[in-house]
Parts: structure tokens; C-alpha cells; sequence
């Protein structure tokens, strides 16, 4: 692993598995999937979120694009370029690193009415998310 | 990368930045450091969780261990094989994976204080912990 990687990616297919990433956001929040359900476990039922405007939008884009951009990074540096090892590295990232920090974080949260539903529902979604682009960035170099 | 590398790792120096990863944590949230400013933007001086027993060990040191597994694997396939080379592989999973997840999390949070501090000492704690974990799985391969 060094900063070298950098000069060695493919920025097209990063932003291309950045907007899937993305996008699958908005299947998997949507009301017939596992929106409501999420809502409920969020304790926004009743009280959503006043004036959220664009950030609501921008911050997810923001965020799938840098865990994109460091997949893409693990993915070069590993020589990841078959659907199998695409598979494998997501896994180790989007279960060993995302769905762990955010168990850790929902085991501390106090404050939700049901923090370990909306974390299993969140980790599900980072490792799908990290799954579909770790499978882009391998097939597509 | 394939799971191959399973074969590869230095199982003590996964335990021994394990370790050291899970401690630092007893370092990050104590009163002295961040542990005040945690408390009050997680809502916990309000309603401290009750019987919480050894789970607020054991969770944190199960999930330590599983990005950090994660962290040495990479490291193991990318021919991760000296310290700055591991810090930049710690920071790489910390900043670019454990940092959105944690952040994204914390913009849908409508019921903690201070739910953006909250998210932010969580993630600075992963970051450094991970970093941490990289430097030991760096130079001990």
C-alpha cells in the first residue's frame, strides 16, 4: 500500500460504482424495502427531519463516493480483478470494517428506539453498496 | 485479493494490535479524554443504558478484532510490509471506510444531543485505533 495507487486507478469506473453505490441508497431506504422499517428504528416516525433540504442528498453522495474511492485504493493494491476477489474484498471491507464499527456504535447508542435494527439495516446496506462497487472497480480497470 | 491470504497472517501480531486497538478505546472515551463530550452528545447523562454487563466489553473487542482481521488481510495481499506502509493502510480503512459509514449514520440521527460530535469521536477513535492496528501489522509480518 502507497500513495503511488492513486495514479493508478480507473476514475471513470470509480465514479460510475460511486452512483450505483449511491443510488442503491435510495431502493434500499425506500418505503417498500426497508424505509419504513428503518424510520421506525431511527425514532423518526412522527417527527422527521425539518429543512434537511440538498445536504440529505449530498452528504450520502459524498460519503459513497470516499468509501468507493478507498475500495477502489485496497482493490489496486491487492490486485483485485475477478468478481471472486471482488466478492472477497467486499466482504472484508464491508463486513470486517463497515458492519463492525457500526455494530460497536449501535451497541453504545442509547437514544433510538431500536438502535440494533437500524444499524443491521444500515451495515446491510454499506456491504450490498461496497459489494456491487467492489465488483465494478474488479471487472473494470 | 482471495482468502488465500488466510494462510498468510501473523496471527499474534493480529492479537497484539487486537489489543491494542480495543485499549485505546478504554484511552479515547475515559473522562479525561473524550469521554465527557461522548456522553453528553449520545444523550447518555440523561438515561444512562442500564445493565449493560459485559457486553460493553466484550462487543467492542469482538468487533476490534474483526477490523483489524480485515485490516491485516488487506495488508497481507497488497504486500503491506513496513510501518509507514501500514499507517497508510490503517488510515485508508479508517478514514475511507469507517469515517463515512459513521458519518453518514450520524446525519439521519434525530434523537442524540449531538448526534455530528458523537459521530465524530467515533470515527477519530477508529481512525486512530486503525492506524494503530496498521503500524503494528506493518512492521511485525
Amino acid at each position: 500500500m502507497s500513495p503511488g495507487i492513486l495514479g493508478d486507478l480507473n476514475w471513470l469506473a470509480v465514479i460510475v460504482a460511486t452512483i450505483v453505490y449511491f443510488g442503491l441508497g435510495a431502493l434500499w431506504y425506500a418505503e417498500f424495502l426497508f424505509g419504513k422499517a428503518w424510520q421506525k428504528a431511527m425514532g423518526w416516525d412522527g417527527n422527521a427531519p425539518e429543512g434537511a433540504g440538498a445536504v440529505i442528498y449530498l452528504v450520502p453522495l459524498v460519503t459513497c463516493f470516499v468509501a468507493t474511492l478507498a475500495t477502489a485504493m485496497l482493490a489496486a493494491a491487492t490486485g483485485t480483478d475477478t468478481v471472486g476477489e471482488g466478492v472477497v474484498l467486499a466482504i472484508v471491507v464491508g463486513i470486517g470494517v463497515s458492519a463492525s464499527v457500526l455494530a460497536v456504535t449501535g451497541m453504545f447508542d442509547a437514544t433510538k428506539p431500536a438502535a440494533m435494527t437500524s444499524v443491521a439495516i444500515s451495515a446491510g446496506y454499506h456491504f450490498a453498496g461496497l459489494l456491487l462497487a467492489s465488483v465494478i472497480l474488479a471487472l473494470w480497470r | 485479493m482471495s482468502l488465500t491470504v488466510l494462510g498468510h497472517l501473523n496471527w499474534l501480531a493480529i492479537i497484539v494490535a487486537t489489543i491494542a486497538y480495543f485499549a485505546l478505546g478504554a484511552l479515547w472515551y475515559a473522562e479525561f479524554a473524550f469521554g465527557k463530550a461522548w456522553q453528553r452528545a449520545a444523550g447518555w447523562d440523561l438515561n444512562p443504558p442500564e445493565n449493560a454487563g459485559a457486553g460493553i466489553y466484550a462487543v467492542p473487542l469482538v468487533t476490534c478484532f474483526a477490523a483489524t482481521l480485515a485490516t491485516a488481510m488487506v495488508g497481507a495481499a497488497s504486500g503491506t510490509d513496513n510501518i509507514m506502509e501500514g499507517i497508510l493502510l490503517g488510515l485508508v480503512v479508517g478514514i475511507g471506510i469507517a469515517l463515512p459509514v459513521m458519518f453518514v449514520t450520524g446525519t439521519y440521527d434525530m434523537t442524540k444531543p449531538a448526534p455530528m460530535t458523537f459521530a465524530a469521536i467515533g470515527a477519530g477513535y477508529h481512525i486512530v485505533g486503525l492506524a494503530l492496528a496498521g503500524a503494528i501489522l506493518g512492521q511485525w509480518i
